[in-house]
Order: structure tokens, then sequence, then C-alpha cells
């Protein structure tokens, strides 16, 4: 059924068939006037797993996840966010889910503490229970030396992170993250990764849309394409196989890989890495082709890898695709 | 429907952000004490000017009011009018305001109802406004102190003051949700405010015009026009005597000629009909305010004696609102009054508005008019101030009303230019 909008599972395979999905869209779609932002979604998104949502610009990313965070009704279609519908279970929907916008503010007035505790009361917990919670989170995401700042000193990226310390505050069972690594430094992008991943294999659902693909590469589970306010068929737009594109190779030996490469009259250009070539090959069996040759030509090949990721290739087939 | 329930928690919760807020923010510290100087220099603005004033020679009428209901009539207004003034910097950017900030989805988007939000803004305003009086407070003790000035009247002009304080933040987060951008709800609250309390004397003052017969007819009981003159120039030789102080007729009371009173009709007289437009100044705050102040122990003379002799305003303004409410009688009595150019005193009940004629010691003249009472002469019974206090309560409710609703999420439908986050 949905499947076909999603990849293949990534990095770290946990998928569960049988598990309920944290979110299931079927047939979305959300106009403001003349503009289509949300254009017939459907997808789901499994208990457990990281999702990404991937689509340009435009594509309704952000709109969709205010449906999803219960802000917004749906023209038509329906979805519903661990267990509960979008529209006639809102505030159970409200509820169950973390919701870190792309843009947000904070109270100026108040500390990082009180507007994670205001939060938490919000959501529903006791004075006692809103503190703990409070002091927990900020540890967790680094921030305690902050706890009795103003919101308003923070960096941009400690912003973020307060950011997703409040979508975290009612330990929600979905999370929906629009940009979230954006404006951090890549230590703390590593810990956001590491965060995710930990909700993920808390058995939590979440779904994180950014533009930074290297970031989700390395992340996710499971991918929805966005285009144009649709789901995209992602096996339609995969680059297929046979299309050439760009290999890295590196070698304990570079010269010899170098020499290697001549003899065998392949084109190379000088990678990014300074030993690292790239190579201009047409699809896997052309890649295999070549590792074969090169171990049999005692090339110490230690590197074969695409110069771009999976999402990053079908993000750019999206855009081929609009173009 | 789940936007409208209301727990004591999230009320709490969303009053207790948005004071926080507030009370932290040095502008509000700012705006607490200039608000407390501008009243304060008010209040001893009228009360030295008031002292100055009654320093004159004034008979005992006069005097015996003291200058309690004077300076607590003007300070009373004072503080309604820098109420109203004050009143929409509190709610009327509130939803606007935080929807741009950012702040407002992320509220949204947690367990808080709709009703949550906007009625926890509302507290905050109104406990905001709450300090405001409080502030007020030791000049309303200090008019309190120049006498005559009952604790009933100071609790009932601030009660109703508070809720018309609270009305008007009502407004203004209606106002703030219905419109994208702050400057433009500010602006409509203000302007909310401006025609309660100015259009609403505008409209009604411009009005009258319309409600004027040139060409009435009135039943007057009185002198013919020949008796009246043989009755002034009588009048002239017998009795222009006058005590050095200017104001005692020192001769004995000459009977004036009632018995020559009879029926006429006055035709192509001005008749008024300001009992069809009085309702239009209802709503107004000042009115409210105003009829709803109950009047200073021990005023048992007519109101309109009242009035000229205390300088009380709102008593002034409560006469004056419930004068227009009568139109032109169609029964006049002129004979009445005869009394009082012979140095009688004619008598309005303040409950009644029946009349009676006294002479100058007090002791009752046998003498009934046989014009029936108006009500507009005595004061009791004519109280209009509810109206205007509920209306403005519905004004208010209908306001809050539409801030809840587009609090509600998920929203069908967002105002324009607006965003959701």
């Amino acid at each position: 059924m949905t499947d076909n909008n999603t990849t293949q599972p990534g990095p770290q395979v946990i998928l569960d068939s049988s598990a309920t999905p944290g979110i299931k869209a079927s047939g979305l779609r959300r106009y403001f006037g003349a503009v289509r932002a949300v254009d017939g979604v459907t997808f789901s998104a499994p208990q457990g797993a990281v999702t990404a949502l991937i689509g340009p610009n435009g594509s309704g990313k952000t709109t969709l996840l205010l449906i999803l965070a219960g802000l917004l009704e749906p023209d038509s279609g329906a979805a519903e966010v661990a267990g509960h519908d979008v529209v006639n279970e809102n505030r159970e929907v409200r509820s169950a889910v973390g919701w870190m916008p792309d843009v947000f503010g904070t109270w100026d007035a108040l500390t990082c503490r009180e507007i994670l505790t205001t939060f938490g009361k919000a959501y529903g917990l006791n004075q006692e229970q809103a503190k703990s919670r409070a002091h927990d989170l900020l540890k967790y995401l680094y921030l305690s030396e902050f706890t009795n700042q103003p919101a308003r000193v923070l960096s941009r990226g400690q912003k973020q992170r307060l950011g997703l310390a409040r979508a975290l505050v009612h330990d929600p069972q979905v999370l929906l993250l629009d940009e979230p690594a954006s404006g951090l430094d890549p230590r703390s992008r590593i810990e956001l990764r590491q965060i995710l991943r930990q909700l993920a294999q808390e058995g939590k659902t979440v779904l994180v849309s950014s533009h930074v693909l290297s970031e989700l590469e390395e992340v996710y589970d499971t991918a929805v394409f966005l285009s144009q306010g649709r789901t995209v068929d992602v096996n339609r737009v995969q680059t297929p196989t046979s299309a050439e594109r760009g290999w890295r190779l590196d070698a304990l030996d570079p010269v010899s890989l170098r020499v290697f490469l001549e003899h065998s009259d392949i084109p190379f250009t000088a990678g990014p890495g300074g030993s690292e070539v790239v190579v201009q090959l047409a699809g896997y069996d052309s890649a295999i082709q070549l590792i074969k040759a090169a171990v049999a030509a005692s090339v110490p090949l230690h590197t074969v890898a695409p110069v771009s990721g999976r999402l990053e290739e079908a993000y750019l087939a999206l855009n081929e695709e609009r173009a | 429907m789940k936007t409208w329930s209301l727990s004591w928690h999230g009320l709490r919760t969303v009053t207790a952000l948005e004071l926080r807020q507030r009370v932290r923010s040095r502008r509000w510290l700012i705006a607490l004490i200039c608000w407390f100087v501008v009243i304060g220099a008010m209040t001893t603005l009228v009360i030295t000017v008031v002292g100055g004033l009654r320093r004159f020679d004034m008979p005992d009428e006069m005097s015996k009011f003291g200058t309690g209901p004077l300076a607590f009539g003007l300070i009373t207004l004072f503080v309604l009018g820098m109420g109203l003034v004050i009143a929409p910097t509190f709610t009327a950017t509130s939803i606007n305001g935080d929807r741009n900030q950012g702040t407002l989805a992320t509220l949204q988007a947690t367990r808080l109802s709709a009703m949550e939000i906007a009625l926890g803004k509302l507290a905050a305003a109104w406990l905001t406004a709450l300090a405001f009086l409080i502030t007020v407070i030791p000049f309303i003790a200090w008019s309190m102190v120049l006498g005559n000035i009952s604790f009933w009247q100071v609790l009932v002009c601030f009660l109703v003051v508070f809720a018309e304080i609270a009305v008007i933040c009502a407004v203004g987060l209606g106002w703030s949700a219905l419109l994208s951008r702050p400057a433009g709800s500010a602006v409509m609250t203000y302007l909310t405010v401006v025609f309660l309390s100015i259009i609403t004397l505008v409209v009604e003052a411009l009005s009258v015009s319309l409600v004027i017969n040139p060409h009435g007819t009135q039943q007057v009981y009185g002198l013919s026009r020949e008796d009246m003159d043989a009755y002034y120039e009588k009048l002239d030789e017998y009795y222009f005597d006058i005590d050095s102080e200017g104001y005692t007729v020192t001769n004995p009371a000459m009977e004036p000629p009632i018995d020559k009173c009879a029926w006429y009709t006055e035709t192509d007289t001005y008749t008024y009909h300001t009992d069809k437009i009085w309702w239009m100044v209802v709503p107004n705050p000042f009115v409210i305010v105003a009829d709803a102040a109950p009047l200073p122990p021990n005023v048992s003379d007519t109101m309109n004696t009242y009035v000229a002799y205390s300088g009380d305003l709102l008593a002034a303004i409560r006469v004056a609102v419930a004068g227009s409410r009568q139109a032109t009688p169609p029964q006049r009595d002129d004979c009445i009054w005869l009394y009082e150019t012979a140095g009688y005193q004619v008598i309005t009940d303040i409950d009644t508005g029946e009349q009676r004629v006294e002479t100058a010691t007090g002791q009752p003249v046998d003498y009934v008019s046989p014009v029936q009472p108006t009500r507009a002469q005595g004061m009791k019974g004519g109280d209009v101030w509810y109206w205007g206090l509920a209306s403005n309560i519905l004004l208010g409710a209908f306001f809050f009303w539409i801030a809840v609703r587009r609090l509600k999420v998920p929203y069908r439908t967002l105002a324009k230019g607006t965003r959701v986050a």
C-alpha cells in the first residue's frame, strides 16, 4: 500500500511490519487559496523508527507537519497520529505529539527552566513533574548552565536545542521535527542524531524534515518524499541503476590506483579527499566489475562509494522531475 | 466541544505565563509608575483647586456638601478615562503579537484548549488592571477624607470601573485575534473605546436636532400675559428690599396670585423628544459609572440643587441622562414657580419628583400642583447603568467568543495574512 512511497530501510533496520504505524496519512490535501500546499499526501511512518521527510522548498513539508501536529485541518483526506484522528481526536493527538516548528519564538522574559516547566504544565504535568522533567531535559540537551538564564541569551543552536527540549517535555509518542538541525554546529548535529536514534529505539515515531540531507542520511530508517505537495513514488524517481553517477575511490596506495585506472582507460578526476579519485560509473554492475578488476590488479582499494547519498540522489531526482 | 473545555490547571498555567512575562518586562513597571504619578498629580490638583474654590464665601447650602463629592467624582472619572486608555495595551496585541513572535502555535499545540488560552490571557489582563486600580486607592481615600463620600460609593464605583476595563480587555483580545497586525488591532481597540465613550455622546448630541418639534403644543397652568405683567409690577414696588448678602428677601412673603392661574394652550412652542434618543449614551462607560455611583449619604435635596451646590460630576451626569429620558411633558405648571419669585421655596422630592411649596422658614404651604410629577425630576427608579453595563459585558463576551473561535485548533481557515507558525 504505502510502501512504494518509502525507500528501503536505512542503516539501522528495525522495521516491524506488524507494528501499528505511529503516523498514517492518506490522501491529505490542504490548499491556501490558490496555493496547493499539500495536494495528496499518503504515507505511513512506523513506530520505533526515524522517518525522513524530504522535499524541496515549498513542497508542503511544513504544512504537512502542521496537519499532523493537530494545528491545521486538512481540506480532505485523513491522518492518524499515535492512533488518533487529527481532526476528531485533536486533543489526544496534541497530547501525544511533540512538535518542533522550523521557526519559533520563546518568551523573552522567562528563563529556560520556566519555559520548559510552563510547557510541561501546558501538557498537564503538575509542578513537581514539570520541574524535574525540565531539569532532566536541560541536562540531556547540554543546556544546564542556562537553566536560570532567559532564553534570549541563547545562541541560535542553543535555542534550537531548547526547542527540541520543549517538544520532548511531555515524553511524546510521536515527534514531528521541522528542520531540527538548522543552526546546529557539527557536534550538536551528531548529538541530535544520537537523540533521534535513541528516541526511535524507545519505540517512538520520529518524523524529521531537513534540507541537510547528509544529516538524515545517517539517521533515517525510511523516507517520505514530497514534491509539489504530493508524496512521490520513490521507485519512480529513483535514479535508474544504469545511469552514470560519480563514485568515490580511495586506496592505501593512491599511485597504484591511478595507474590502474589509466591502464584500464577509465577517466577520473581528483576527489575532494586529496588521495581520492572520482570516476563515472553506470550502475552497480559497473562498480562491481571495477572492484573485481582492481582487486585482481592488487590495488589496495579501501573505499568505493557513491559520491552522493541515497537521499541526495533521490532529492535531486525530485528536483529534476520538478524542472 | 473541546475548544471550550476549561480546567483550573490549564487556566492557571496560561495566566501565570502571561503575568510572569508582564511583570518581568520593565515596560509594565514604568507604565504602573507613570499611572500612579499621573493619577496622584491629578488628584492633588483637583483637591487643591476644589479647596481653593471652596474658600470663597459660600452660602450654607453649598458648603454643607464639602469638597468630597466634587473631588471624588473628578478622580473617579479620571481614573476611568485613564483606565480606558491603558486597558487596550493589556490585550490588544496579545494574540497577534504572540503569533508574530512564534510563541502562539507552540502553545496551541499543547493540551491547552482555546478557551484556556483565551481566558488565561484575559485573566492576566484583569489582574493587571486590578493592580492599576489598587494603586489608585490612596487617592480615593484622600477624597474620602474630604467628606461626604461613603465606602459603599467607593466600592460600587471601583467595581464598575473594573468591569468596564475588563470589557475593554476582552474587546482588545478579540481584535488581536481577528487582525493579523498588532498595530491594526490596537487601533481598532482604541476606536472601540472612542466609539463607546465619545461617539455615543456626539451622535446623541447631534441627534437632538432631529427630535425637536418647533411647532409643538403644551398645556400650561399659569398666568395670562396681562396678569403676569401686573404681578411683576406689583412685585417690583412691593419687595425689592434686599439684605446685604443679596440673597434673602427680608420682606415677609407676599402671596402670589395663584387664584388667577388657569390652563391655557401654548402653540408653536419648541418641544424636545429626547426620549427617542436618550438610550444612545447608555453604553457609554462614563455614563455607566456615573449612573451606578450611589449618592453620597445625607443627600435629601432635589438632584438639581444637589448637583449645583456640590459640583458632584457623577450626579450631574446622572441628572443629565435622566433628564434626556423625558420628552417635553404635555403639561407644565408655571404657577408653582410664582412662589419662588415671592420668596418661598419649591421643593422637589428626590424620589418621586413631587413638588411642594414651603415658606423660607420651612412651613408647608397648601398648594397642590395640577400637573402630575414626571419621573426625571426624581432620581430613584431611573437607573440605566445596569442596561449599559449589561450591553458592554455582552460586547466583551462577543469579542471573547471571537478570540476563542480564532484560537481553536485545528484551523479550518486562517485569518488573512497569518501563518499558523
